[in-house]
């Protein structure tokens, strides 16, 4: 990589959902990626959307899990998410998968893929109605899953329990817009 | 540690051993801690959707800001491709020059009929309905308009279908192409259609290679829609690519 960030330092920015520090390693392995995936002839259009799935979903592993990989680097990690995903599609195509291919340096590595639900669909959507405030002390809880005392040290809020009220407000405000439609 | 606490941490990995096994213990135990959990669970899980949603529009954005790919062959590898190119352009070019992608385009491309929600008297005032109204009347960009709010509330690929139909009427290809590439990863009604309406903008397209794929998804497939059609398309692609 062209950067002077070691990757532990790259794994950390992305456990604080950092978007710049994503970008840049989006854009560090996304060639090296398409070449690994010409093996598997596929569309590069599909390539460059498996990749794009497989950087998304590693990197909310780094934010809601606060992943740390211990023998392993960003790269292979991440490889190995394609890898699955790579494989995934071409099942879904009913095409077989050549065993010489499957022998590479990357293992597939599947991430938790429980499908969501209707209800978690419907919610998701209801969260472009709330207000910013609102959608940024329930992202910081739920999604990053910071702690009531961290979320007052990344915020404005002047303490814990202005914060905790705020979230409550905010999501009786989100169930009652899900109650609505 | 309250319920909400013992949640978030178990979760985010901040629990020991001991302590996650006590989560998985009232998870089965507890039916209040576990209505607590799935609810806590709902929202984590809403937030990654509306997440991934953001950051995939946002690395398809960047995409369009790139400079396109640039190829790893070295200069021989150039040279012998281009006398290879040569060669088989002159090979093909007395019977392959005539037809452009936008002819064969034309010449296979046909409106989808609306077969998902048909108006008739009993529902034409229903107000989902102005949608398909639109599109049966012709008017399609009334009908995008239409299809795009109802797409909002409601994620029913059906209509993101009869969405990208509207917009391809209207000769909107590259926007039609994103809705079909969407639809084209999951499984619904109108697979097999999206399939070959992608197919079919690539060759207006001229990416013949790229159509080729979808033709062929669509025999992996066995599917019987437009078969005539794509066995007829993929010799002439076949020979153009």
């Amino acid at each position: 990589m062209k950067n002077t960030l070691s990757d532990n330092d790259l794994q950390r920015q992305l456990r604080a959902d950092d978007k710049k520090a994503l970008e840049s390693v989006y854009l560090s392995y996304k060639q090296a990626f398409l070449n690994y995936a010409k093996r598997y002839d596929i569309a590069t259009s599909d390539v460059l959307d498996i990749y794009q799935d497989a950087i998304i979903a590693m990197h909310q592993n780094f934010v809601t899990s606060q992943l740390e990989l211990q023998n392993s680097t960003i790269k292979t990690y991440l490889f190995g998410i394609g890898k699955n995903k790579i494989f995934k599609t071409l099942k879904a195509q009913q095409r077989v998968i050549r065993v010489d291919a499957e022998n590479d340096n990357y293992t597939e590595i599947k991430i938790e893929e429980e499908l969501p639900t209707a209800n978690q669909h419907a919610l998701a959507k209801r969260l472009s109605e709330l207000s910013e405030t609102c959608k940024t002390v329930l992202q910081l809880f739920y999604y990053r899953n910071l702690t009531i005392e961290e979320i007052v040290d990344a915020t404005h809020y002047k303490d814990a329990n202005t914060v905790r009220s705020h979230k409550s407000r905010c999501l009786k405000h989100l169930k009652t817009l899900f109650k609505v439609h | 540690m309250n319920n909400e606490t013992l949640i978030q941490d178990y979760i985010a990995n901040r629990l020991s051993t001991n302590q996650r096994a006590e989560v998985e213990h009232l998870l089965e135990t507890d039916s209040e801690f576990k209505a607590e959990f799935e609810s806590h669970k709902d929202m984590a899980v809403a937030f990654k959707i509306a997440e991934a949603k953001h950051l995939k529009s946002h690395f398809q954005q960047l995409e369009n800001t790139l400079p396109k790919e640039k190829s790893n062959f070295k200069t021989v590898k150039y040279a012998a491709l281009a006398i290879a190119s040569v060669l088989v352009i002159g090979l093909s070019y007395n019977i392959f020059n005539t037809t452009s992608g936008n002819d064969l385009f034309e010449d296979h491309f046909e409106i989808s009929p609306n077969t998902y929600q048909p108006v008739t008297r009993s529902n034409n005032s229903d107000k989902d309905n102005t949608a398909f109204i639109a599109y049966e009347n012709g008017n399609y960009e009334l009908a995008e308009n239409e299809f795009e709010t109802l797409l909002e509330t409601n994620n029913n690929p059906n209509i993101r279908y009869y969405y990208a139909a509207s917009l391809l009427n209207q000769s909107k290809y590259e926007l039609a192409l994103k809705q079909f590439q969407i639809l084209n990863k999951i499984d619904f009604d109108y697979n097999d259609e999206s399939i070959w309406y992608t197919a079919l903008i690539y060759i207006r397209k001229e990416d013949y290679a790229l159509a080729k794929t979808y033709l062929k998804k669509l025999g992996n497939k066995k599917s019987t829609f437009k078969v005539a059609n794509r066995k007829e398309l993929l010799e002439v692609i076949t020979k153009k690519n």
